[in-house]
């Protein structure tokens, strides 16, 4: 009946979980203290930490086992305490329990973030990776103040021509995300097959024509002829 | 995995040029004639709130933006427009919470400034305590940085950070991959 930080599982931690097992530790101190009452799925801190400390006096006790195997299962019921095994040969200080278990939860996340940002892979250590983010955060923000300056430049009024806006929007709705833009794309004709969207029978057909498949056009496969455009336009009109 | 985020991002794409268009739509019904500059800013505005308001209040640094954007009165109409009524209530109430937690955290800061001077009392006994030393305050010191860049990031804690800045990145490049197609449709137009 003890419900585990996770203090094993790596991968197999879900952003959206761990949340549930710090529910439970506030879950107790609210109802006594006279702290202002957040939603408990606000993961708040502030609360989270003076909680922890009234939640270490009470458990360094009952709780600090040495064992080797640490179970895995979270229950669903209601529990004032958040029981937290340690590991065979470590701290069982109370300060230490919550540490480790606040560096576990931000190594999860570390994980996902290395994932997600390329070339994060290869990167171990926190402060290099987080090094990464901040460096592909700002190159995104410089990009985002490159293009709109570049948008600004190509129109001398922000009055976007709106056919100009549904056919890049198509083109923008077929387009793979982020890596695969940097090749221009033959490939990606292709991919765009199983894709769901409506005017997809109709990219198709277009499709078949080797003239439309240049270096230019394959990046939106823009359709020069006036009829499939105004076409592409209505129905994506009905879309929206 | 990849396949939700891709869902995703596809949905998020389809709302942010929605919300894109009707923001520019309303910034070109203002005035008739804008410098570069101004019009530069005006667009990086609209695809911002757009952005933010697509993600319909789901995290913190979309509630972030458009909390900033409507500080300034010259932008009440398109953020009004864009996010609708719905959210100004929502901005309201995480202006209370965001108001909260940091009367809370100075609280927090004035018991920690207590605790560190108990703390020096005690002996180290941990062994390579120098080594872990520099690499909290590398870490610190990046996770400073990233609060910075993440907007409304100065109000949460390291790891709601990272949980933001995942999202952010996400939407970031959902934003730029939709501008870079624009810039290039109206290049081949033209």
């Amino acid at each position: 009946m003890e419900t585990d930080n996770s203090l094993e599982t790596t991968s197999s931690i879900l952003p959206n979980s761990s949340p549930n097992n710090f529910n439970l530790v506030k879950e107790e101190p609210i109802d006594s203290d006279s702290l202002h009452n957040s939603s408990p799925n606000l993961s708040d801190p502030i609360i989270s930490k003076s909680t922890k400390r009234k939640e270490r006096e009470k458990n360094v006790k009952s709780s600090a086992k040495k064992s080797k195997n640490v179970a895995n299962e979270t229950d669903g019921e209601e529990l004032p305490y958040v029981h937290v095994r340690a590991r065979r040969g470590q701290a069982t200080d109370s300060h230490s329990l919550a540490e480790r278990a606040r560096r576990e939860k931000i190594n999860a996340r570390m994980k996902l973030l290395q994932e997600l940002v390329p070339g994060c892979n290869k990167i171990s250590g926190t402060a290099m990776v987080l090094d990464e983010i901040i460096n592909h955060v700002q190159s995104l923000q410089h990009q985002v103040e490159f293009l709109s300056m570049r948008l600004a430049a190509v129109h001398p009024n922000i009055d976007i021509n709106l056919d100009n806006i549904f056919s890049a929007e198509s083109g923008s709705l077929m387009e793979c995300s982020f890596p695969a833009m940097v090749s221009p794309q033959p490939l990606s004709h292709q991919l765009w097959q199983p894709d769901g969207l409506t005017p997809q029978p109709l990219w198709g057909v277009e499709e078949m024509n080797p003239n439309f498949i240049t270096p230019e056009n394959s990046l939106l496969s823009y359709d020069s002829s006036g009829n499939s455009v105004s076409l592409y336009t209505n129905q994506l009109k009905m879309e929206l | 995995m990849q396949e939700t985020i891709m869902h995703n991002s596809r949905e998020l794409k389809k709302e942010f040029i929605k919300k894109w268009v009707q923001g520019l739509h309303i910034c070109c019904s203002s005035k008739k004639q804008m410098n570069l500059l101004e019009r530069k800013n005006k667009i990086k505005l609209s695809a911002d709130i757009a952005l933010a308001s697509a993600k319909n209040s789901t995290t913190c640094w979309s509630k972030a933006i458009i909390s900033k954007a409507e500080k300034d009165e010259q932008n009440m109409i398109l953020v009004n427009n864009l996010s609708g009524s719905g959210s100004k209530f929502m901005c309201a109430h995480q202006k209370v919470s965001c108001h909260k937690r940091i009367t809370s955290k100075k609280i927090l800061k004035k018991s920690y400034g207590f605790r560190k001077k108990m703390k020096k009392m005690e002996p180290c006994d941990h062994g390579s305590n120098l080594a872990t030393c520099i690499a909290k305050r590398l870490v610190k010191k990046r996770t400073q940085v990233l609060k910075r860049l993440v907007p409304g990031g100065e109000f949460m804690d390291e790891f709601s950070v990272i949980k933001e800045a995942l999202d952010y990145i996400l939407s970031l490049r959902v934003q730029v991959d939709v501008m870079k197609n624009l810039v290039n449709a109206t290049t081949i137009l033209n």
